[in-house]
This record gives structure tokens, sequence and C-alpha cells, in this order.
């Protein structure tokens, strides 16, 4: 395998929670080439313009993005993936909108991939009813429980006190994980997050240019060995909603490491060492 | 006797036929002329058409309506060509029976036979491992090391969830050192061998791809036809066709079932979750190939799968639940999808069989047809309700008011009755699992399935578990759910055809129906209940075509 892991993330929420308006702004204006993958070309809509080829469950696209239909065999798309000779940047899954996402992000450890972590939306003015619907209450929990990072979409829909009851129910059943509303966070912008910010002479530094969230540095290292590494990023508070950085430990190897949300993947690489960039909740 | 212009035909006497038709319910002869039945009755009755070619050769047989099987899957035979490593025997194509493995050291034995034949490098992928049935220390990789400690070894269980694999095939792929979750490992913190669920197995790449290749060969094609004629079946169900969604292969069925040495009719069945939007043209499409296709490859029904299984815990199943497991219920599409989903098909006037194991997903596809007979009052739709193994009593009469069909797992009683007594739904559950007696109190019509390869195809199979319904324990799981042998024969010939929509063609043997027979030792009706599924079967009829079962047994 002589390229470095792709990292995967999968997008689950129940129907209607935004995993399509997602999917298709990554792939029309995507800043990186991104594979993604869905079950189904149906709901996908792309600009007849933007379309380079198309071949069976595969579409290409001009941007250098590719979207595939996932069909009965998720581990077969993938293989096919990895087996591309430009292969993409980074992989996007669409889970189904009954999906558990934990099994399917259990792919993301198949050699040559790396798991970067689950997002899930959540339909702020349906939560509440989802959550208590006798076919597909369980479901809807079990997705909450399988994210890394919670993303509450249409927020603006609904009033105050229904957003907190929305966040009460997540952290209820989903505990401390981060958890953010699309209206003030760019899920896109996030995952796209370049790690080659240049070091700065000093160890922490804040950028205070947005409401929400703040951007922070951190300067790592020098560490010993990868756990260290990862204990450190692990630990950092739970508002951390993203963080990413190439770190280089003591005996000159180089690690790419990532958090989205809760979870944390470290992967090698060949790039510069930078800090940490970190993006938390105010 | 005069001879008319049409004296062609041949009349076939029997020891006893049994029609599966009450109008005239046993014969012993039957003719058939252009590959359709004639008549049937005594000799006299059929010769009288002015056949004077009689044929003796089933004198001492019994002959039935060939069987008729409602779920099957194309690759049901994939043993032929992987290793068999399960606990009860099993049946393949070429007519031999790859014996059982009783034990971690029979495993050990059989797969070391298979690596001497092998070349080198080449993995060995095998299947159909089940260690629930062993009372021992459970498979390890350290097992399989004793095959050997350099050729990949790749062992699936007969779930499919899980798989063993020995020391060369987790360093080959590094599983070694992989966080993945699903590879288990020992109370030293090194993988044990044991990989569960698909994306764990999918580390394994080339020996994960090498069992699902096995399943769709041209090879497995074509022993599909051989052993469902092994065991008397001239109709049998593709559920997850790519007939409709892939022209080369309609082409590559039609080929292969045009060949009159092809021995079974497959009904092919468009599997709707592979393409969810597109219901209306795959409608379309399929209507399209029912004026291309011969009388071999049908196209009466689309099927649509909508939760997992009980013994996976995964099937969709009201209070109280799961009984001794932990719940991975999962819809595979939204309960609130689904009419959307078969109203297509629905309004073309296509069957639409839907996999519901649990009995929330029988419930909300008895909901969903409600809402489309609501919608297009099409009443001879038959849908069919498949596996329905948790139906409850309210959802059968509901069930048969709006004119639904189901079609029971029965196999399961047998293969995995004293694990739903014990595990899976508790012991109350499993005496009312998969429930023919209610069934036919409430009068909701029915048929049986193997699900082949899940459990080894052959209605002579499901019929002696539904009558009997013991298990390997020796319980006998909910005495009032036995039926009759007459109610198990009609469920397995001509209520399967029903809901398949082919009982004007197949299912018994009336005149002017197609001339589709299982060629039996014995009868079913007057054999000891208990040895039904040890009837031999000396082969079929299709079409008027003789098709002897294959006898490779050593």
């Amino acid at each position: 395998m002589t390229h470095p892991p792709i990292p995967v993330v999968v997008v689950g929420g129940y129907l209607g929670a935004g995993k399509t308006t997602l999917v298709n702004r990554i792939l029309t204006d995507g800043t990186e080439r991104t594979a993604v993958l869905v079950n189904d070309f149906g709901s996908v809509n792309i600009d007849a313009a933007q379309i380079r080829e198309t071949n069976g469950d595969t579409i290409e696209l001009t941007n250098g993005c590719v979207c595939c239909q996932i069909g009965d065999n998720l581990a077969e798309t993938l293989f096919q993936i990895l087996d591309r000779t430009i292969p993409p940047e980074r992989i996007l899954i669409e889970a189904s909108g009954v999906a558990d996402p934990a099994p399917i992000a259990a792919y993301a450890h198949i050699p040559g991939l790396h798991n970067l972590g689950t997002i899930v939306l959540v339909d702020a003015s349906r939560a509440i009813v989802t959550s208590r619907d006798p076919l597909v209450g369980r479901v809807f929990n079990r997705q909450l429980v399988a994210a890394d990072l919670i993303v509450v979409t249409k927020s603006d829909l609904v009033d105050k006190d229904t957003i907190h009851a929305v966040e009460e129910l997540i952290r209820k059943t989903a505990g401390r994980t981060p958890v953010v509303r699309s209206s003030e966070f760019d899920i896109d912008m996030t995952l796209h997050l370049p790690a080659t910010r240049p070091s700065v002479a000093s160890p922490v530094q804040e950028d205070v240019t947005h409401e929400m969230f703040s951007t922070s540095t951190l300067r790592v290292g020098p560490l010993s060995t990868v756990d260290e590494l990862e204990s450190i990023v692990s630990s950092l508070p739970s508002n951390v909603v993203r963080a990413k950085g190439v770190i280089q430990t003591r005996d000159g190897q180089r690690h790419l490491v990532q958090r989205v949300g809760r979870h944390v993947s470290i992967a090698s690489t060949n790039l510069e060492p930078t800090d940490l960039v970190i993006i938390s909740i105010k | 006797m005069v001879k008319t212009p049409h004296s062609d035909g041949v009349v076939y006497t029997a020891r006893l036929i049994r029609t599966a038709n009450p109008s005239r319910p046993t014969a012993d002869a039957i003719a058939v002329r252009d590959g359709r039945i004639l008549a049937v009755g005594n000799i006299d009755d059929c010769r009288s058409w002015g056949i004077d070619n009689v044929n003796t050769q089933f004198a001492d047989k019994v002959l039935v309506p060939g069987f008729v099987e409602g779920h099957t899957h194309i690759f049901a035979d994939m043993f032929s060509s992987l290793t068999y490593t399960g606990w009860h025997p099993r049946p393949l194509a070429n007519g031999s029976v790859a014996p059982g493995v009783r034990s971690n050291a029979e495993l050990i034995a059989r797969l070391r036979a298979v690596d001497e034949t092998l070349e080198m490098g080449k993995p060995l992928v095998a299947g159909g491992f089940d260690p629930i049935f062993l009372a021992e220390e459970r498979l390890t990789r350290h097992h399989l090391d004793e095959v050997s400690t350099t050729r990949p070894i790749f062992v699936l269980h007969a779930n499919a969830h899980l798989a063993t694999v020995n020391s060369a095939l987790l360093n080959k792929y590094s599983i070694t050192t992989s966080s993945a979750p699903g590879v288990v490992r020992d109370d030293t913190g090194e993988p044990n061998g044991e990989l569960q669920e698909p994306a764990a197995m999918s580390l394994a790449r080339d020996e994960f791809r090498a069992w699902i290749s096995s399943a769709m060969s041209d090879e497995a094609m074509a022993n599909f036809g051989a052993l469902m004629r092994n065991c008397g079946i001239t109709t049998a169900t593709d559920l997850s066709s790519q007939c409709a969604i892939n022209d080369t292969v309609f082409d590559k069925f039609l080929q292969m079932t045009s060949d009159p040495a092809y021995p079974v009719r497959i009904v092919s069945a468009h599997h709707i979750n592979s393409r969810p939007t597109t219901g209306s043209e795959i409608a379309d499409k399929i209507r399209s190939l029912t004026a291309r296709t011969n009388d071999k490859l049908l196209f009466p029904i689309v099927k649509l799968v909508l939760d997992g299984s009980i013994q996976g815990f995964t099937a969709m199943i009201s209070w109280p639940g799961v009984f001794d497991g932990t719940d991975h219920g999962q819809f595979l599409v939204a309960p609130e999808q689904v009419v959307e989903l078969l109203r297509p098909f629905h309004a073309a006037g296509i069957g639409i069989h839907v996999h519901c194991n649990g009995d929330l997903t029988s419930g909300v596809f008895i909901d969903a047809v409600e809402q489309l007979v609501r919608e297009h009052a099409w009443l001879d739709h038959r849908h069919t309700i498949t596996h329905a193994q948790m139906i409850t009593p309210a959802q059968m009469r509901k069930a048969r008011n709006l004119g639904m069909c189901a079609n029971f797992f029965a196999n399961h009683l047998w293969f995995w009755g004293d694990q739903h007594h014990d595990i899976t739904v508790g012991p109350d559950r499993a005496h009312s699992i998969n429930p023919c007696g209610s069934a036919d109190r409430i009068g909701l019509s029915y048929s049986f399935h193997s699900d082949a390869p899940v459990t080894p195809p052959g209605h002579l199979h499901t019929m002696w578990a539904a009558v009997n319904r013991v298990t390997p324990s020796g319980r006998t799981l909910g005495p009032n759910e036995r039926i009759s042998v007459d109610r198990a024969f009609h469920a397995a010939t001509i209520d399967a055809a029903y809901q398949l929509h082919l009982d004007h063609l197949v299912g018994s043997l009336e005149v002017g129906k197609l001339a589709d027979i299982a060629v039996l030792d014995d009868d079913p009706y007057t054999v000891d209940p208990m040895s039904i599924r040890d009837i031999g079967v000396w082969g079929t009829m299709l079409g008027g075509v003789v098709h002897r079962a294959s006898t490779a047994n050593p």
C-alpha cells in the first residue's frame, strides 16, 4: 500500500435529518477529492454539467469527487475505491436513515483506510417524536449512541424550549458526546480542516473570530510514544469538536492525529509536523 | 382404440399419484402431451386420448406435483465450491452429502485433507461451521494452526456473521495490530482468530472475496438447478435476482434456462432494497422482461427485506423483546418509507414478498398493504410475508382479510428450534414460532421455504418439520401448531404456487397445467410422519422432460 491511509467519515442520522443535503454539498463544492458512498443514487442531486462519467454504480465528477452506490456489499465498494489509480483524499459514507452507524464505521479499519469518526445529524423539529416512536425510537437512540459528534439540524425551525429539550434528550442518551448546531457549524469546512498551519511561537494561541466556537493551536511535544500522543488528544476537554495536527515522536516518526468529537485517530504520515489545531465549543 | 391426429404423448403409470387437487386427490396414471398434463386418472382414461405409448418406469413410484420453493437464493449450492464444515450433513448438487463436522478434531481433519489438495499459497476457505452444536472449547486460531502455519485459512460460520482464521491469515493482513472492532482477543491481548461481523471479516480481503464470488459463479448457477431437482423441486425462487437491473445477468439466466437439460423453473425476484428510488422504472422493466422471457424464467414477484434474523438478534421484535442476549434489531428501510417503496410494484400488478422475521416488521408490512389496497384496488395481489416467523394471531387475521399470504420458515423449527427456546425468544414464543396451525385455524394461506443456502433445500424436510415440530434435543415445539400431512403437502405445492401467482401453471396435477412432477420413492401420507424427510427422490419431470436426481453418493 503506497498511499497514506484514507480517512473515512460516517454520516448517520434518521430520515430527514439533512444527510443528503450534506452529501450533495460535499460532492458539488468539495474542496478535497472525496468519495461519497450512498445507498442509492436516487436522492443525490448532481448537476449534469458536473458529471464527467457514469459507470454502473459510480459517478465521476469533474471536480475529482466520486459518488458510489453501495449495493449489497460495502466491503467490495471500499475495495474498489482502494484499487483506484488515484484514490480519493477522503471517504464519506452515508448511512441509511434507519442504520446503526457503528457497524458501518467498523469497515473503516480495512487496511488502507482509517476511521476518522462518526457524525450523526439530528433533526431538531422531529427528534422528540422520533425518539418516542414505538417502531423506530430505539433505532434513533442507537444512532445517538454511535455518534462521535452530533450535529443538530433545522434548529432555526423550532423555538428555544424545543432546542433545549432536544439537547437534553441527546445528553441523556449519548452522554458527553459533543453537540453542535448546524446553523453555526460548517461540517464540510470542519472535515477539511487544514493541518498545515505553521507553527507559532507561543504554545497556545486563540482565534476569537467566531461566536460559538474558538479555534486554538496547541504546541505538542516532544513525545516519546504514540500512546502518549493518543492519551493527550483523548484527554482534551469534551467540548472539542475537531482537532488535527501532524506530530513527530522522538523516534522521528510523524503521525497525523485527528479528533472528530470524541473519536481520536492516528495514522502515520510523511507530512511536515504542525501544531495541533483545535476547534471547541465556547 | 381410435388414433387421433394428436396421438403423440406419453401415459405414465405409477404406484400412486397425489395431485394436490382436492377435486381428484389421487390417480394411478397421468398423460403428458407437449409438456402439459393431458389427463389424470386411471390408465384407460388417459389412453382414451389416443395414446399408445405407456411408460411404466414409475410403476413403483409415487408421483406428486413438482415442489414449489418460494424462497431460496441462486447460490444455494455454495458448499460445492467451499469446504463444508457445518454440523448437519449437507446435500450437494452432485448428489453426494458432505458429512457433518461434530468436533474441532473433525474440523481439523477435514481441513487437513483439503489443505493437501490445494496448491501452495492458495487460501483455504471453508463455510457452514456452527460452534453452537459443539460442546467443547471454542474454535481459535490455534486449532487452525494445526492445519497449516503457512496457508491462510478462513472458516466462515453458519450464520455468515463470524469467521475463525489461523495465524497465517492474521499475519497476512497484519490483523494482529488492527484496532478494528470485531477482532476478538484472548487474555494476553492477542487476536484469538475470531472475526465478528462482515466489517472485521473483510479485513481478510482475498478470502472474504473468495467466499462472495464462489456464491455468484456460473457453476453455482448451474448447480442451483441440480440441487433443486435432487429434492424434487421444479419451481424455485431466486430472491435477490439482478435480472431486472443488469441485462447481462438476464441474458445469462435466459440462456441457462432455455437449455432443456436445465431442470428447474426459476422465479426471479428483484430485490427492491438494492434500488429503492427507481421502483417504477424497475416495475416497467419487469413487465418488459415478462414479454421477452421463456417459460422457465419467470418474474411474478419482487422482494423487500425489512429486518434481520432472530438467531442473529437483528429481527425487530416487540415487547418483551429478546429473551437472553442483546437486541440488535434493525429495520433495513424505514417503516414510513415502505408504502412508497412498494407502491410502483403493487400498482403494476406485481406480487410483493417481504422478509419479516420479527413481529414488528410483519405489522409494518401488513399496514402498508392495507394502505396500498386503499390506493389501488388490486384485490388479487397475494402479497406474502416471507419468514413470518413471529407473526401474531391478530396480524394473521388482518393479513387474511387483506388477501395476503405467509411463507413460513418451517426448517427453523429443526435447525434453530432449541436456540429459539433457550436463547433468542424464550420458551413461550418459541412454541408459536412459524405458527402453521394457527394460520390454518385463521384461514391464512401459507407455504414453507428453506432459504437455501441458509438451510438445505427440500420440501420433504420442510413438511416433516411443520408436521412434527421436533427439535434436535427432542422437544416438540408447540404441539398445537403442528399440521396434518395433507396441509403440509398443499403448502409445499399448490399453495406455494398460489403466492407466486403461478397456480394456474404449476403446483398441482391438473389438466392443462405444465407437466412438472416430483418422482418419490414413497408416499408422504402413509409413511411414519417422522420419516417424511427420509423419503427418497428419484428425480423430476419438468414440462414433460424427465430429470434423474444425481446419485453420486460414495
